[in-house]
């Protein structure tokens, strides 16, 4: 319960703080984030989610990249990718579905994959805002579609990855 | 199996080693200059093709995280004039960057998926070409064709259609140099 009991600590004096004085727009958004991902994070330590804390802390290193980070000339995720990623960890956790690795997109966003055998799934949030989704057992047995920012069409995709995934 | 910072150590040496007594003070090998070498267009479909990646981009079992593949215009370096840690090795423009300790993904010619058409008909064409360089002639690029139009940048290509690209290219990738950073 301490850690649970300091990072609430922290998460208010966090929030007084961004209250307090003005920050330029992208540092703003990127506190904000911070707070979020670390109130999730206090609800669902309490369930013993530890992934759930990790990809919330991954989600944060994600907001600092900056472009070209992988050489080739990548953008670095914006805040509204890193929200719907967010979102979907939400679900994720909800729906008791770990993923593998949260990582950012060589296309600008971030990417949650879930990997087991040879089998290989995962959900792409763009910056452009769109969500994509693929299975996959090789090159030459590959799904992609297209998930709508809703509850009902992210559950459908959870529970479609869950059952190509063999979870 | 040696400790990561002793394999990091281990390379950044061999790096100076090569830089000073072989290379002659140069960032690069002589062989990787182009030195008014034409463009080789022909490229066997058991080439092999090599760009970076780091830790952060490799599954365990040295598969590659489709999320890091880029796609169009994803730069690689061919083998057939080059070697494959040649994409680890800075170039001389400023923003360079030293990669000595990124790893090295490999993927095949007859890897690359030939063409692909969207749920609305449109016929995609997809191709490596060399695409030489003044400091590293083995520089090639993946590139698209819609309607037989070279798309450049990406932001007219469907994209259902890249990102099948990407997770197939990905999953037919091996990492051959462990990336230590």
């Amino acid at each position: 319960m301490s850690t649970i009991a300091a990072l609430s600590t922290d998460i208010i004096e966090r929030d007084v703080a961004a209250g307090e004085r003005p920050l330029p727009e992208r540092s703003s958004w990127l506190r904000q984030d911070e707070v979020n991902n670390q109130a999730t994070a206090v609800t669902f330590l309490q369930d013993r989610k530890e992934w759930l804390l990790a990809a919330y802390k991954k989600l944060s290193k994600l907001a600092l990249l900056e472009a070209d980070w992988d050489s080739y000339g990548a953008e670095a995720p914006t805040r509204d990718s890193i929200d719907a990623a967010r979102e979907i960890l939400r679900a994720l956790a909800d729906a008791e579905l770990e993923p593998t690795s949260v990582d950012p997109s060589a296309e600008g966003g971030v990417c949650l994959s879930f990997q087991r055998g040879g089998r290989y799934g995962d959900i792409e949030c763009f910056n452009s805002g769109g969500i994509l989704a693929v299975t996959s057992t090789g090159p030459d047995d590959t799904n992609v579609w297209e998930i709508e920012r809703s509850s009902v069409q992210l559950g459908r995709a959870l529970s479609r990855i869950r059952t190509f995934i063999g979870w | 199996m040696l400790c990561l910072p002793f394999s990091r150590l281990c390379r950044q040496v061999c790096y100076c080693l090569c830089r000073r007594i072989l290379w002659r003070g140069r960032i690069r090998p002589a062989r990787m200059y182009r030195n008014g070498r034409p463009i080789d267009s022909e490229f066997h479909q058991s080439e092999r093709l090599f760009f970076r990646c780091k830790l952060d981009a490799v599954f365990e079992a040295d598969q590659l995280k489709p999320a890091s593949v880029r796609f169009p215009d994803q730069s690689v370096n061919r083998e057939k004039y080059g070697r494959c840690r040649d994409v680890l090795l800075p170039d001389e423009s400023p923003k360079s960057k030293n990669w000595i300790l990124w790893g090295v993904a490999r993927i095949h010619v007859r890897d690359i998926p030939t063409e692909a058409k969207s749920s609305g008909g449109v016929a995609y064409q997809f191709a490596v070409e060399h695409d030489p360089q003044e400091d590293n002639y083995a520089h090639s690029e993946l590139r698209v064709y819609k309607n037989g139009q070279r798309e450049q940048g990406g932001k007219r290509i469907n994209q259902q259609i890249k990102k099948e690209f990407r997770t197939r290219l990905a999953l037919s990738a091996r990492v051959i140099v462990k990336p230590l950073i």
